[in-house]
């Protein structure tokens, strides 16, 4: 069951194009919205707070990211991202998908050499996009 | 380049890096060579000129004597004429061979060739005073002769304090002589045969003599010796010369390559750069205005007109956006190509004109734009780079106004120097935030992403126009944002 979502993207049309996607698809819980990887960061950082706020909602289930992003692109995030989930273990409940404008191969192995990065899907993203991600997702949570 | 090959190519590079020495040294060594064989070959030529003398003394006496023998005492004797060694003022008596042979020999002594001759042996003729074997040459040269009467004895010593060829060659008891000889009453010896070896005709050839016949021709020989070196060393020197020149041209050259390929470097990775943005910029746009076309479609669909105005307008500003990424690039690509003669500018003018394309957006922020004219000669510079370059900071000034303001402001001033020209940009907006200050011309910088759409191009453009016209560009941010433009004094034509 995915609870909820967190999208990192500094675009207000690409968050809202997230947004319309998710609700197509169906998905009815909480959505999470950063604009760079530093306020992600930040939100998630803040465990014990949020976990309180939102009960089941935090972690969020799936983290959607962003690469070219202002202070701290989707790259610098899953460096530190790396570091707090070995610090804070509630948090490797979440799954990262990278969702980007870039199609280099290069990119897409760099960001796919996390464990924790489940796929990488290029915009602009669609219902029927997401809904082969939620799938496997779901596969992969339940398995 | 790999490990492998760099020392396959540095030992040449080694090589010709000291070629002209070596040429040098090879030269040096040819001239000393030359020099050793020219001289030896001088001092060869005068010994044998030396020893060919003595000879010729030589071969004349014994010729004479021979001659003398036949032809005069064995005729003379049957005549009742004496022939003895007391002959000077005697009547009636001749000299013998030998005594006229030393007689003859102490004329050539006097002569110009500067020859001695002597006549002398073991045997006791009493009468002659020369001393028998009385040196180490006549003990040598005796001995030498008695083994092989025909072959003559010389060689070079130092005689009576002089450098001299001493030629000694046997004196054969001749067949015309032996009778005589073994009946003389004055002789010392009366058992002699023909072929006897008597005694060793020597003659000593002082070297000096010959030399000093040679010393014109050495010197001729010499100074055309010295003229030749003179020369080639002229040319010698001349090739080092330019062989230096050529190296150290090679040197600045592989210097200038360095750089060069420095800056090529740079060039290339700014390019990549470059490329991977500007791909991103120009994409995003698109893929977030196929995004929003679906669900406009959608909504279209459900008769949410609301929602599909909304969508519009964000396709707008999408396009805008683009469009204003595509003026950026096509702006950049012109600061590159665009050939900057300077011309007399109407700075006024130019102010004027910018504020005026930009009156929409000031009016929309709250923005009112102020200048202040305080030049006293004229801006000879690029209207088109300058132009960009005052859009470009008045545009950031109205962006990035404060809210917080009372009334905003983007100001320009002018102001000249002895040497600069100077115009200030300065506003009261939200400023430059203090992580960014380093890299505020830097290519795709953006400071207020939030706040505005900008390319991140547009300080790297300024930057790059402001190089071009050999000016420098300064600024300051706190409670606002003040560039200050330098550009140097200059006349028409001149960049």
């Amino acid at each position: 069951m995915i609870n909820s979502v967190l999208v990192i993207d500094d675009d207000d049309v690409d968050q809202y194009i997230a947004k319309r996607a998710l609700k197509k698809w169906g998905f009815e819980g909480h959505l999470f919205q950063e604009r760079d990887g530093l306020n992600a960061l930040e939100f998630l950082e803040n465990y014990t707070n949020n976990a309180d706020q939102w009960a089941e909602q935090f972690p969020p289930t799936l983290i959607l990211l962003d690469i070219n992003m202002p202070r701290l692109d989707g790259f610098e995030f899953l460096e530190k991202f790396e570091k707090l989930r070995e610090q804070i273990e509630g948090l490797n409940s979440s799954i990262v998908m990278m969702f980007s404008s870039s199609q280099r191969e290069e990119d897409k192995t760099r960001a796919l050499s996390y464990d924790f990065v489940h796929d990488y899907i290029t915009k602009p993203l669609t219902q029927e996009n997401l809904t082969g991600i939620l799938h496997s997702v779901r596969l992969k949570i339940s398995g | 380049m790999s490990g492998d090959t760099a020392p396959k190519v540095r030992l040449p590079a080694f090589l010709l890096k000291y070629a002209h020495y070596g040429v040098v040294l090879v030269f040096l060594v040819l001239i000393a060579v030359g020099y050793f064989i020219f001289t030896s070959t001088v001092n060869n030529v005068i010994d044998k000129t030396v020893v060919s003398n003595a000879q010729t003394v030589n071969a004349t006496l014994n010729a004479f004597r021979t001659l003398y023998t036949r032809e005069v005492v064995s005729v003379v004797r049957g005549e009742g004429i004496e022939v003895s060694h007391q002959f000077q003022n005697k009547a009636g008596v001749i000299p013998l061979p030998a005594s006229l042979s030393m007689e003859l020999g102490n004329m050539i002594a006097s002569g110009p060739t500067g020859a001695s001759v002597f006549l002398y042996s073991p045997y006791p003729f009493p009468w002659r005073d020369q001393g028998g074997l009385n040196d180490d040459f006549r003990k040598d040269a005796w001995a030498a002769i008695n083994k092989d009467p025909s072959k003559p004895f010389f060689r070079v010593e130092t005689y009576n304090g002089v450098s001299s060829v001493r030629y000694a060659t046997a004196d054969i008891m001749r067949q015309s002589c032996v009778s005589c000889h073994n009946t003389h009453p004055q002789s010392p010896k009366v058992d002699w045969k023909a072929g006897d070896v008597r005694g060793l005709l020597e003659v000593v050839q002082p070297v000096g003599t010959i030399k000093q016949s040679f010393a014109a021709q050495e010197r001729d020989a010499l100074l055309s010796f010295g003229a030749l070196f003179l020369v080639v060393s002229i040319g010698i020197a001349g090739v080092f010369i330019a062989y230096r020149k050529r190296m150290e041209e090679n040197r600045f050259l592989l210097v200038q390559l360095e750089k060069n390929n420095d800056t090529l470097h740079v060039a290339n990775e700014e390019l990549q750069q470059f490329a991977y943005r500007t791909s991103h910029d120009l994409k995003a746009p698109l893929l977030s205005i196929q995004g929003l076309s679906q669900y406009i479609a959608d909504d279209l669909d459900d008769g949410d007109l609301d929602e599909v105005k909304l969508n519009v307008g964000k396709i707008d500003g999408l396009s805008k956006k683009l469009e204003s990424t595509i003026d950026n690039i096509l702006d950049l690509a012109k600061a590159d190509y665009l050939v900057s003669a300077s011309e007399e500018l109407d700075i006024e003018g130019l102010i004027d004109g910018v504020f005026e394309n930009l009156a929409v957006m000031a009016e929309q922020r709250g923005v009112v734009f102020t200048k202040s004219i305080g030049h006293d000669w004229a801006c000879f510079s690029n209207e088109i780079r300058l132009r960009q370059v005052l859009e470009n900071l008045i545009s950031n000034g109205a962006k990035y106004a404060c809210d917080r303001q009372e009334k905003s402001y983007v100001s320009v001033a002018t102001k000249t120097t002895d040497d600069t020209f100077n115009l200030t940009v300065s506003d009261n907006g939200i400023g430059i935030p203090p992580d960014k200050l380093g890299s505020v011309f830097a290519m795709f910088t953006r400071f207020h992403p939030e706040k505005s759409t900008g390319s991140g191009l547009g300080l790297y453009l300024v930057k790059k126009h402001i190089d071009a016209l050999g000016g420098e560009i300064e600024f300051e941010s706190e409670d606002g944002t003040e560039f200050v433009i330098k550009l140097p004094r200059a006349t028409k034509g001149v960049q």
